[in-house]
């Protein structure tokens, strides 16, 4: 009889399989590491790849929405000039029009507006404030107006801008008080059209706060605001105050007139108890007849010890 | 103004524990002022304070004006100094009378006991009825020969000399 042959297999454990993956997958890794750059998708939001702008925030800021500026940072918008469209005070950044950087985000199709096609949107990013300098026309010794860009400036005093209706400061050319640049117009304010109602009256007239004890949110809309069910919720009014606020009916009932004048009853007959000396005459009473009691309880004891006293002498003599 | 005589006597309050003199300023002693030993109506001019009352409109019952407890702490302390009759009357009871008054227990006055002991007499009276007969029930199955061996041995024993 021929005996069935046996493929010599090795028998891995377990743990021994997943050490062979896992050394695999790290040798995979390294090569990655050293030949290819991590890739990066397009979709992949600025503020993860590191292009997004930091830094300390700066209180005076040296540019308003207006101004030209000329980009200082190496790299292809370098030298490009253009005019701010916004500040971000909280990121000391500014955006400038169509030059400078792009970031990328994802929109979602309800905010798409009528150019879009793609959920990624594209659209000029933030260039730090110390990436940029000021272009300004200067006069020059001829009398001729020339475009000069300022590589620093500085805060001076204070004065009010009636164009902005509000007190700003003066900025110079550093380390030449004479030059001042003025700052740019205000930008015109968004004439609403002819059908339009403005945003301030619409809220105006469709919102009326009539009382502060009506919510302005409706009661019954608060449950899809918050949980329900919350386990740690405290109720909105306890019991004690649900009774303190809500007003008596009337008529009072019968009841509680017959209580309103049994109270009054009470505190009449107080009144007169006293006023009459009723009730000093029957204190007085009380504390004789207790002071009574209270000898003649104390002479009975004496006299119970006493007896006890002389029988426990007959005893032991 | 008060005479020194009323002054001495009102100093009894401040002799006393507070908790009692107050009891006692609002409601006098019993000789001086009558209470009733059932409840009453709220209005009620013996009202007890000691006792429920109902009241006359909604005929609901009112809770005691002074608790059970605050009861037994004022019947205490008035012990100490002789006064505890002068209460006005309450249902609560002390000393003797509370232990005379208290029923006493369905198995403290009749035990249960085990089950062995409970049908020991039963059992004991039936084992003997047995034992009696006995004789009769081994006859019935073995016959007249053990009934002649039953007559043998209810005979007087033979003399052999």
């Amino acid at each position: 009889m021929a005996s069935r042959l046996r493929a010599i297999v090795p028998k891995y454990s377990a743990y021994m399989r997943h050490r062979r993956t896992m050394e695999v997958r790290e040798a995979i890794a390294a090569k990655r590491t050293v030949n290819e750059k991590p890739r990066v998708s397009p979709a992949t939001p600025s503020f993860m790849t590191g292009q997004h702008v930091e830094g300390p925030v700066v209180r005076d800021f040296l540019y308003m929405v207006g101004d030209l500026v000329q980009i200082t940072k190496p790299g292809s918008d370098y030298g490009k000039i253009s005019r701010i469209t916004s500040i971000h005070k909280d990121r000391s950044a500014l955006s400038i029009e169509q030059v400078g950087p792009m970031q990328t985000s994802i929109v979602p199709r309800v905010y798409w507006s009528e150019q879009h096609t793609k959920y990624v949107a594209r659209y000029p990013g933030l260039v730090h404030h110390n990436d940029v300098r000021l272009v300004t026309a200067l006069a020059d010794a001829d009398g001729e107006f020339r475009k000069v860009a300022v590589n620093e400036l500085v805060l001076g005093e204070k004065y009010y801008d009636d164009r902005y209706k509000k007190r700003l400061r003066r900025r110079y050319v550093t380390n030449s008080p004479g030059i001042a640049i003025p700052w740019p117009d205000p930008a015109e304010e968004v004439v609403s059209g002819h059908f339009a109602t403005d945003y301030d009256v619409a809220r105006d007239r469709t919102f009326f706060v009539t009382s502060l004890a009506v919510p302005p949110v409706p009661p019954a809309a608060l449950d899809s605001l918050r949980n329900k069910y919350a386990r740690h919720r405290k109720p909105d009014l306890t019991e004690e105050e649900i009774q303190r606020l809500t007003p008596p009916e009337m008529p009072l009932s019968a009841t509680k007139t017959a209580f309103r004048k049994e109270l009054q009853e009470m505190k009449e007959k107080k009144k007169q108890a006293i006023e009459s000396g009723e009730l000093a005459a029957t204190r007085l009473k009380t504390a004789q007849f207790l002071k009574m009691r209270m000898s003649q309880h104390q002479q009975h004891q004496e006299a119970l010890q006493k007896k006890q006293h002389q029988q426990q002498q007959e005893a032991s003599g | 103004m008060a005479s020194k005589s009323t002054q001495s006597a009102l100093e009894i309050f401040k002799q006393l524990p507070p908790v009692l003199a107050r009891f006692f300023k609002t409601y006098p002693p019993v000789p001086i002022k009558q209470y009733a030993s059932k409840p009453t109506l709220t209005t009620a001019p013996d009202r007890n304070p000691f006792l429920i009352a109902y009241h006359p409109v909604t005929k609901k019952a009112h809770e005691p004006k002074i608790s059970l407890r605050r009861q037994s702490d004022l019947y205490k302390l008035a012990k100490q100094f002789g006064l505890e009759k002068t209460l006005p009357p309450m249902t609560k009871k002390f000393g003797v009378q509370k232990m005379v008054s208290k029923k006493s227990m369905k198995g403290v006055v009749r035990p249960k006991l085990h089950k062995h002991e409970r049908t020991a007499e039963e059992r004991r009276a039936k084992r003997e009825k047995a034992i009696a007969e006995a004789d009769e029930l081994i006859i019935k199955v073995k016959g007249k020969r053990y009934a002649k061996k039953t007559a043998k041995r209810a005979l007087p024993p033979k003399n052999l000399f």
